[in-house]
């Protein structure tokens, strides 16, 4: 195969993506071997090249981790993302009680001094910027520390958030009559974008924390 | 034959990629070996849930492999074929060969 290093790095994101979606055991190999791919495609076809090729291969990468585990019942692969969803729905379902105990008394307070006037901090705090942002950190650094794939937990996260953004959503337009069916849709889609988005920037940054590596390091299994 | 031996089609495939890459079967070598010869596009994602898979039933093994720089100093993980995996492709082509006997138009499959 190919050796010496490449003249240039892939992706950052794209690797840290597919990160997102390999357990602990499988990143390394993943991530290695597209690494190496990048290597030898740079090498024949250019760097802007072999970058757009490392995208797509990190795309259908992925894609296929992230199906995987429906399609085979038993394997480590899906014993992990399992085991993610628990805790992700623990995690979840804490960290977003939390939240909301934290971004209510300081909507509260903003509200009591008229900020709101000058930044719209119902907005900002109490429409779930936050809660998804701190949800997604928290699932990326324990998935980290327990080697489990972080994206499949982050799925539960996603439905859990958007389903509390659901809810308070019509909580907040019970008392708005003459709000249609139409704005009523185009505000929850803001909000899934929203919680999606936050959950997403939040496990990436996460993922780029350093402990929880040190903390509970598994190293693959060896022959 | 237990449920765990039958092979789906992708499987079949990843394990005749195995068997002939030998010593040198990792990720990049099986997708590769796989894309030139059947000229379906592989992602490297499917080859690991595939791999993983074989492993749990028993049919692969891996081993973490050296890291080299054009890697970003990240090991390989190489996996070799295991006798129940060897079998197990066997026992796939020889009931491909009785389903496809004589049946006019098919190529027998030998």
């Amino acid at each position: 195969m190919t050796t010496g290093a490449s003249r240039s790095r892939p992706p950052r994101v794209a690797a840290w993506l597919v990160e997102l979606f390999a357990s602990t055991q499988e990143a390394d190999g993943i991530l290695g071997d597209l690494a190496e791919e990048f290597t030898a495609h740079e090498r024949v076809e250019g760097t802007r090249d072999a970058r757009r090729a490392y995208w797509r291969h990190a795309r259908h990468t992925m894609w296929d981790l992230a199906w995987s585990p429906l399609g085979s019942p038993g394997t480590s692969g899906a014993r992990v993302t399992a085991t993610g969803l628990v805790v992700a729905a623990g995690i979840g379902f804490l960290a977003h009680s939390m939240a909301t105990g934290i971004v209510w008394p300081v909507g509260h307070v903003l509200v009591m001094h008229g900020i709101y006037k000058v930044f719209p901090a119902f907005q900002w705090w109490e429409d779930h910027m936050a809660a998804p942002f701190a949800v997604g950190t928290a699932i990326a650094l324990i998935s980290r520390a327990f080697g489990v794939r972080a994206m499949g937990a982050l799925f539960v996260n996603v439905a859990l958030s958007v389903g509390l953004a659901a809810w308070l959503q019509r909580m907040s337009f019970r008392n708005v009559p003459s709000l249609g069916p139409v704005a009523l849709f185009a505000s929850l889609l803001f909000r899934l974008l929203q919680n999606i988005s936050l959950n997403v920037i939040g496990a990436i940054i996460g993922r780029l924390m350093p402990f929880p590596d040190r903390l509970l390091r598994r190293q693959p299994a060896t022959q | 034959m237990s449920r765990g031996d039958y092979l789906g089609e992708f499987e079949h495939l990843v394990l005749l990629a195995l068997k002939r890459l030998g010593e040198n079967a990792y990720g990049v070598t099986v997708r590769r070996d796989i894309e030139t010869r059947t000229q379906r596009e592989v992602s490297i994602g499917a080859i690991y849930a595939t791999l993983d898979r074989l492993e749990t039933k028993g049919l692969v093994k891996s081993r973490v492999g050296e890291p080299t720089a054009a890697r970003g100093g990240r090991a390989k993980r190489y996996f070799r074929i295991t006798v129940r995996g060897v079998a197990a492709i066997n026992k796939t082509h020889e009931a491909l060969r009785k389903m496809s006997d004589g049946l006019v138009g098919v190529r027998s499959f030998a």
